[in-house]
């Protein structure tokens, strides 16, 4: 069955079986192995991608369900050849240790700051509610999410002048085109400017 | 996953034309945040799979004088977002709210709840306080049940190849001097992203000048196979005073009612304390809710003196 869909910008034609989740797909058919199948029936959150701008456990959807959607894995996060600001602040306030999780905690997060880009800490909390981390201690998690929050609300308002550790200094986001190949879809061109001029094209990939 | 044939309708029309070409056995797949799990361990097949979640006709919270209408594909997380509910019909925005995580949010339905009529469904408690109605669509055409009714079958509600494409709440005619409060509770085993051991839904609707309940809702859930309105209690709030102390009588009721619906289960002994609990946080909630009601502040403060 033919499903057409765009992934990190870029737009995908593929033959795909009615069985297969849009984790299958992601992972086997196009190399993406960044979101990990945990527990395989959505309490864990480690397959969290975006699916239109809006964090969805991958593992439960249908991969024709995907059909016309654009789809972010925590690879569009970093497409541009940095990292985005959320990345470099988890490494910057250790939120890592075994890294199994992190790439649907940095999705959650993604999707909390594309619709709130100042949270408060209950609201990061409950973002981060359907993704388990058993290392960590969620801690180091909600401190650099709030960090990669604050740089980018200084970022657009520099007068608000709130300084965090490295990540809001500045520089770095600028350079950054922030929240990466969303598409165009679902009012996310605000959040998502130029990206996809710069990376995705129309370039019709595999 | 066994093998199924899949059908991805991109409107209404289509939806309903296709149906007439499917034979064998047929399910409708929506957020599938249950049914893709339940393809996956083999405890549901089916020849055909037809994709409801990207009819985008079905995706809406409207409102008109009789009615707030929700479209069969409507989310659990616009659902908690809609200020019309907040406004209107709380308790299903607050059990919408506390559905899953997120990313269940994001994807499930409330058409999939009741169609899934997990005996701990949250919705369901909130859509039975708010006297829901359930439409659904197949090749006969359209019918309409109460949610009541359709919790209440003993076989499957819905006959092959029909689905449900909304669910209508009764808009409140405005009784004259009267208000409306409404509000959700659970308990499970962690405080977000889990199963409710308990839940319930209460909606009062009182009189202005004095605070006496006409009409009350009250709705339980995880206690037997399906949640259910008890009308004992109802009837027994119905003409008391809306006040604080009232709460402890809920609570008092709400154990002999735990105590009729699971005598002997293992969990009696959980279940009759813990709605204690869960009676106060909702008695809570709709206080805090009244609090906006001049009547009852000027009540609780005539009290006071």
């Amino acid at each position: 069955m033919e499903l057409r869909l765009r992934v990190n910008g870029i737009a995908h034609t593929l033959e795909v079986e009615p069985q297969a989740r849009l984790l299958d797909v992601l992972r086997e058919q196009l190399g993406l192995t960044g979101a990990k199948e945990g527990c395989g029936e959505g309490e864990c959150g480690a397959c969290t991608v975006l699916m239109d701008g809006l964090a969805v456990n991958s593992c439960l959807v249908l991969a024709h369900q995907a059909r016309g959607r654009s789809i972010t894995t925590v690879e569009g996060l970093a497409a541009a050849g940095g990292l985005d600001r959320l990345q470099q602040a988890f490494i910057d306030q250790g939120a890592i240790q075994c890294g199994y999780c992190t790439p649907g905690m940095l999705m959650s997060a993604k999707a909390l700051l594309l619709a709130e880009p100042d949270p408060t800490e209950e609201q990061i909390r409950l973002a981060l509610a359907g993704n388990l981390c058993r290392c960590t201690g969620y801690v180091n998690i909600i401190k650099a999410i709030r960090e990669a929050a604050a740089g980018e609300v200084a970022l657009k308002d520099p007068a608000a002048g709130v300084r965090v550790g490295k990540a809001a200094e500045g520089e770095r986001g600028q350079e950054l085109p922030q929240g990466v190949l969303l598409g165009n879809e679902a009012g996310m061109a605000e959040s998502a400017p130029a990206a996809g001029k710069v990376l995705s094209g129309e370039g019709e990939a595999v | 996953m066994p093998a199924f044939r899949l059908v991805c309708p991109s409107t209404l029309g289509e939806a309903l034309a296709i149906l007439a070409d499917l034979h064998g056995e047929i399910i409708f797949l929506n957020g599938g945040t249950d049914l893709i799990l339940q393809l996956k361990e083999g405890s549901r097949r089916a020849d055909w799979l037809v994709d409801l979640s990207q009819l985008d006709e079905l995706n809406y919270i409207q409102a008109d004088r009789e009615s707030i209408r929700i479209g069969g594909t409507t989310t659990f997380a616009t659902t908690a977002r809609s200020p019309l509910l907040w406004e209107e019909a709380r308790c299903l925005a607050q059990a919408a709210a506390q559905v899953g995580s997120t990313q269940i949010r994001n994807r499930a339905t409330l058409a999939g709840n009741i169609v899934t009529a997990s005996a701990a469904g949250d919705s369901l408690p909130a859509l039975l306080v708010l006297g829901a109605e359930v439409g659904i669509l197949g090749p006969l055409g359209r019918r309409r049940v109460s949610l009541a009714q359709f919790l209440a079958e003993p076989g499957p509600a819905l006959q092959r190849g029909e689905f449900i494409a909304e669910i209508e709440l009764p808009r409140e005619s405005g009784r004259g001097e009267s208000w409306i409060v409404s509000a959700f509770g659970k308990v499970g085993s962690r405080s977000t992203v889990t199963i409710a051991r308990l839940n319930m839904a209460v909606r009062l609707e009182a009189e202005a000048g004095d605070g006496r309940i006409q009409a009350a809702g009250v709705a339980l859930g995880a206690l037997g196979k399906t949640p259910f309105r008890t009308g004992q209690v109802e009837r027994k709030l119905a003409g008391c005073q809306f006040s604080e102390t009232l709460g402890r009588d809920l609570a008092e009721w709400l154990t002999a009612v735990v105590d009729e619906a699971i005598p002997g289960r293992y969990s009696q002994a959980y279940k009759r304390e813990a709605i204690r609990g869960l009676a106060y946080d909702v008695w809570g909630e709709l206080l805090r809710q009244a609090v906006g009601w001049k009547s009852y502040s000027s009540l609780s403060e005539d009290r006071r003196k």
